[in-house]
């Protein structure tokens, strides 16, 4: 029998695609969401002391290349009594922890340490920050008076020679397979920096907070959520040492990672609407 | 198509051929007089001048007058394959830390295959049989969730967040590490022994569980004999007991590998020495390798060619007598 569907494989066709369309329908239920929104950050709180090893001091004003990454995570509660700022809610103390873990629903960060093909960048150069090598030469050389250096102790001055240098020790033929530069993750709002956020697959409870913190430099120009004893390790004659990455652990125990300077977040975002779209204000300068 | 059915009957008995090895036979069989889960009771604390600088059997398995051991050798059977095995046992805090060591029977390496040397140091192939594995962990008693004696359990538990959302925590405080491996949580391996420090910080005179998971028994008898102990102080301050560079190692406890009927096996404790040996000696002395050409049934009469070449058993026992003391 031939009707307008055709004849049979046409027609088993035909239905296999009805039923298939139709999965499409089905909703598993899953206690997940992803939470879109965006990061603030005062520009009058991002001024970094910068002091050398002769004691030299003088500071690094408004520039989001010293901006450290910041990390957003979800949890089921904020503590104002745990320290000198809000701060996620702990669970048990277990073991020798001081701490107790603040068990996240989910989280993301917006920058992440990226590594920038010399050692005196490592844990010191974040994605997101740089949209050209240039950039990145002249913060070394005139925010933090530190030239970067190439293999026989002479200064790298060109873009050019530093992409060269990338390509050649990371194996990589164009700009967008290094995380080191490319496009800005803040934008100018006045007199704040505004970063786009998402954060993918989160566990959802209605109530649940949004809360966060930007990992300020040090001093030194050092970053407390960076562990420059993992990440890749770099291989390369003489050259022999890791490039450092953020520590595991830094949004199950922020509060171990916060020191002087970190920005944090003085009122968290309770989430009511998966769908709503959030605004988190990193509005406290925490100071030791 | 024609089908070939002489091709499909060859096919058939192909198939049926292959499956005429089970693979049962490298399973070692239950010990039907020797239970699968033991539970040891209590073990005390052993303050640093307390501890022998080499336990061996006959420094354990006594009790004091509270009932508890000062420390222990004994035995757990294989399983049924589907059950969990092993032993467990309890101890109080200290008020600081403590170090848990367990070593399984017996002693174990890897042959050196390499074309340089190999029939030198490592040359000499291990015992395959005689050795098995227990895996260490530990936690407050009363996070425990096995029997004692009837089922190994472990210490998951549930921590209830403000939102009501329950998230499962493990408890375990006693990470196992090995002498081979700085890693926490690393397994020792095949024979090797495991240890962990725990810190009983404002616990003092509180219930500990220490857990002894069987993971690998010997084939030879279907026993896993172990030594375990307590001493306190941090597992570091165990080294120079010729153990490992952080901690306890395969000579802090001797003479572990114990038959059915409790007594040591013979010259065991000889074959842990020697492997020691090899440790701290020189490459050249070959220790272990002219250990096991001294005594092959401790590591095998099949040594590779030329291995045991010139050797002479006078001549090692008069170099290295504690050993040989051991075994004759």
């Amino acid at each position: 029998m031939n009707s307008e569907l055709g004849s049979g494989p046409a027609r088993l066709l035909a239905v296999a695609t009805i039923l298939l369309s139709s999965a499409c329908t089905y909703d598993e239920n899953l206690p997940n969401a992803d939470l879109f929104g965006t990061v603030v950050i005062p520009k009058e709180l991002t001024s970094v002391r910068i002091v050398d090893i002769d004691n030299e001091e003088w500071v690094v004003e408004d520039d989001i290349r010293a901006i450290g990454p910041v990390y957003i995570g979800v949890y089921a509660g904020i503590d104002e009594t745990l320290y000198s700022y809000p701060h996620p809610e702990w669970g048990p103390l277990l073991g020798d922890n001081e701490q107790g873990d603040a068990y996240p629903y989910g989280g993301t960060s917006s920058g992440r340490f990226a590594w920038g093909c010399y050692q005196a960048t490592v844990c010191k150069t974040v994605s997101g920050r740089y949209e050209s090598y240039q950039q990145v030469l002249d913060f070394f050389r005139d925010e933090l008076r530190a030239p970067l250096l190439d293999d026989h102790g002479d200064e790298v001055t060109t873009a050019e020679q530093y992409q060269e240098r990338c390509f050649e020790i990371e194996y990589v033929t164009s700009d967008d397979e290094l995380d080191i530069v490319g496009p800005i993750d803040f934008r100018d709002e006045g007199d704040n920096w505004v970063a786009d956020v998402s954060i993918l697959r989160s566990q959802f409870k209605e109530g649940m907070h949004i809360w966060g913190f930007a990992d300020m430099p040090s001093q030194a120009f050092g970053f407390s959520t960076c562990d420059p004893s993992t990440g890749s390790y770099h291989s390369n004659y003489d050259e022999q040492y890791y490039t450092g990455t953020n520590y595991r652990d830094v949004l199950n125990f922020p509060g171990k990672y916060i020191s002087d300077g970190d920005l944090v977040s003085e009122v968290s975002v309770e989430v009511t609407d998966a769908e709503a779209e959030f605004e988190l204000t990193l509005g406290y300068k925490h100071e030791d | 198509m024609r089908i070939d059915l002489h091709l499909v009957g060859l096919a058939a008995v192909s198939i049926l051929a292959a499956c005429d090895r089970s693979g049962l036979e490298l399973l070692p069989a239950q010990n039907e007089n020797v239970p699968t889960v033991v539970e040891l009771g209590e073990l005390r604390v052993l303050a640093a001048d307390e501890r022998p600088s080499v336990f061996t059997p006959s420094d354990c398995n006594q009790v004091d007058e509270d009932g508890r051991y000062n420390c222990y050798y004994g035995m757990v059977s294989a399983t049924d394959g589907v059950e969990v095995g092993g032993a467990t046992f309890g101890f109080r805090g200290t008020g600081g830390e403590v170090c848990v060591l367990v070593d399984p029977e017996a002693v174990f390496w890897n042959k050196y295959i390499g074309g340089a040397d190999s029939g030198g140091v490592w040359g000499y192939p291990a015992p395959a049989l005689n050795s098995g594995d227990l895996d260490l962990f530990g936690g407050l008693s009363s996070y425990y969730t096995g029997s004692p004696g009837v089922e190994i359990g472990d210490f998951s538990g549930f921590y209830t967040d403000s939102l009501g959302r329950e998230v499962e925590i493990d408890y375990v405080e006693c990470y196992n590490e090995s002498p081979y491996d700085e890693t926490v949580e690393a397994h020792g391996g095949r024979g090797a022994p495991e240890f962990c420090t725990i810190n009983t910080s404002g616990r003092e005179g509180i219930l500990y569980t220490i857990v002894l998971e069987t993971f690998k028994v010997p084939n030879d008898d279907g026993l896993l004999a172990f030594g375990t102990t307590v001493i306190d102080g941090p597992c570091e301050s165990g080294g120079g007991l010729m153990g490992g560079a952080n901690g306890p190692g395969e000579c802090t406890m001797i003479g572990e590998s114990i038959e059915e009927s409790g007594a040591t096996r013979a010259c065991s404790a000889g074959l842990e020495l020697a492997y020691c040996s090899n440790i701290d000696s020189p490459a050249s002395a070959r220790v272990l390798s002219r250990f096991c050409c001294s005594y092959p049934d401790m590591c095998g009469d099949n040594p590779p060619e030329g291995i045991c070449e010139d050797h002479s058993k006078d001549v090692f026992c008069a170099e290295f007598p504690d050993i040989c003391a051991q075994c004759d």
